[in-house]
């Protein structure tokens, strides 16, 4: 590993050292909250850990190793430890065995610096072509933050009808974002 | 594009998988590298998927749902506007990073760097501090957990984190005995998982008691020493950790990548961000035990030694599979006087592959026997990358 620039003998190191950090945290935003979220099954405490991740790197800049194909490596054992350390704070037990949260976390890698807002967009058109009642109970779930137990009573559907919706939803709206930007989900 | 285990990763993402489907999900991603990249891609989705639906225009008919709600069951919302749901979690999320970032940035250029001992974390809430799988029985310098004082006879609880900041601590593993000495400098987290405890910073000593079962796992931050009862050490530091055996044998297996190699008394390893550390000119980087028609892998990738129970082939058989670098286009391989033959077609196995038709069942038996690889740049044979890698397989019952 190359040595990292000294913030104390450089003056200018620590502008470039601040730039980096920010770029490091936009390339890697989504693979740390990805990943998070699969360690912990947790939108909530996914955004806990890329915080968490943030104060690390901002802390100490100096530790972000410096060849590019090392970060994702570092970023994925950083992100590891502190989604199981968040987990394990908010009392949750990884919803995976630790194994297959190793062998997943290979498939979070770093993407485009744009790859969160491209995926971003390819998802808003998929949600645009869904049906009428489809939308309805994917708004309900993560616009408006409602258990299925609410939503069933709204829809006039059954709880396990509204899972079993989510469900088919979910996977028609990967195919639907694969399509429109290959299997690289456009980020990984 | 569609994968069979689709469904339960989807409902895994609502939470909605019992126990047993829960360890279908994982068979799919333990076995199938295509369900692992779309679990991931999913996982990704869900990321952007409340944020999108604020780009996505709304429909008729679908914005009466939480007002509804909200009539219904006043208390029950977890976010004052749920309109704005992604929007102030996103800008808190980023002014908070900002602040965050700009401020200690901004002080870390006039500071001296971080120590080299990992930060105190706080010791779980719900956990008494005298309560814990790991216990110190001396120290004849400064210890502490949870940046507070750690002294004999103090139990350590799962999740701490202890720092041996002089001299040297001597804990116990109280469930077996296993004795771990930390020297000055170190840093353990207490996992009393699948890992036992995790080396992140500086260098430890284990005396492992012979395990019944389960076996006894430390980890470091490039790799994970999983042992049934032996001594050994394991040091991390300047970005790598080495492991030294001094008796028995231990697997050893990078966090990188997976690769595992099983290390005996007198010998040692290294593991990085980039997994185990092999020679510049490794042109062969591990091999992969696979059933005879190499339909599936049974296991993960081992350099040097590896280990395969016969009661895990059951009726497969057993092939191996050499992973080489992109420049090897043929190999000779050589399993004492039982198969020698030149792979030309990649991938590389000691009994050939279907591509080859050439597929031999070869029933395995228990012993240990020596495999010579010998990669080459050129299909025919010619060309030799470096020496010849040696290959110790241990078949057990």
């Amino acid at each position: 590993m190359q040595p990292a620039p000294s913030p104390r003998s450089d003056p200018s190191a620590s502008a470039l050292l601040r730039v980096r950090l920010v770029q490091v945290l936009t390339r890697h935003q989504l693979m740390i909250t990805a990943y998070a979220r699969a360690i912990t099954g947790d939108a909530q405490l996914a955004e806990d850990v890329y915080q968490e991740v943030a104060v690390i790197l901002a802390q100490d800049p100096t530790r972000i190793p410096l060849p590019e194909d090392e970060v994702a490596v570092w970023l994925r054992a950083v992100t590891r430890r502190k989604a199981l350390e968040v987990g394990r704070q908010a009392r949750r037990t990884p919803r995976l065995a630790e194994d297959v949260i190793d062998l997943v976390g290979e498939q979070f890698g770093a993407g485009p610096s744009d790859g969160m807002a491209v995926l971003r967009e390819a998802m808003a058109s998929c949600l645009s072509s869904l049906p009428q009642d489809q939308r309805r109970i994917i708004d309900g779930r993560y616009r408006d933050d409602l258990t299925c137990e609410d939503i069933a009573t709204q829809v006039g559907r059954s709880v396990q009808g509204v899972y079993a919706v989510l469900k088919r939803v979910r996977v028609a709206l990967q195919d639907c974002v694969e399509r429109r930007l290959g299997p690289s989900n456009g980020a990984a | 594009m569609s994968h069979p285990a689709d469904p339960l990763i989807a409902a895994w993402l609502s939470d909605d998988l019992d126990a047993d489907g829960v360890r279908a999900l994982e068979d799919h991603l333990r076995k199938d590298p295509a369900a692992r990249a779309r679990f991931a891609r999913f996982c990704q989705s869900e990321t952007v998927l409340s944020q999108a639906l604020k780009l996505a225009p709304v429909r008729p008919g679908t914005t009466g749902m939480r007002r509804a709600v909200r009539s219904s069951r006043r208390m029950r919302v977890r976010r004052p506007d749920g309109r704005l749901n992604w929007v102030l979690p996103t800008a808190a999320a980023a002014l908070i990073g900002v602040v965050i970032i700009l401020s200690v940035v901004g002080r870390s250029g006039t500071t001296v760097p971080t120590p080299t001992i990992a930060t105190p974390v706080q010791a779980p809430r719900d956990l008494s501090p005298d309560q814990g799988p790991l216990e110190l029985l001396r120290s004849d310098g400064e210890v502490r957990y949870a940046g507070k004082p750690l002294t004999s006879g103090m139990q350590v609880p799962r999740g701490a984190v202890i720092e041996v900041l002089s001299g040297t601590a001597e804990l116990r593993w109280r469930s077996d005995g296993s004795l771990l000495t930390a020297a000055a400098g170190s840093a353990l987290r207490v996992d009393d998982g699948a890992t036992k405890v995790t080396v992140q910073q500086g260098r430890l000593d284990a005396h492992i008691t012979q395990q019944v079962g389960t076996p006894f796992s430390i980890g470091g931050p490039h790799a994970t020493a999983t042992v049934m009862g032996t001594r050994f050490s394991l040091q991390v530091a300047d970005g790598v950790t080495d492991l030294r055996v001094s008796e028995g044998r231990v697997r050893f297996t990078a966090v990188a990548d997976r690769t595992a190699m099983e290390v005996i008394a007198s010998e040692s390893a290294q593991a990085d961000s980039r997994g185990l550390r092999l020679p510049p000119d490794h042109h062969v980087r591990g091999f992969v035990p696979t059933a005879h028609d190499i339909t599936r892998d049974l296991g993960g990738r081992m350099t040097r030694r590896g280990t395969v129970h016969l009661s895990d082939l059951a009726s497969s058989g057993f092939n191996l599979r050499l992973e080489c670098s992109d420049e090897v286009h043929s190999v000779s391989i050589t399993m004492e006087d039982i198969e020698k033959r030149l792979e030309q077609v990649p991938a590389f196995h000691l009994f050939g592959d279907v591509k080859e038709q050439a597929t031999r069942k070869w029933n395995p038996r228990q012993g240990t026997f020596t495999i010579h690889a010998q990669p080459y740049r050129d299909v025919e044979g010619h060309q030799a990358l470096g020496p010849p890698v040696q290959f110790e397989l241990t078949i057990v019952p």
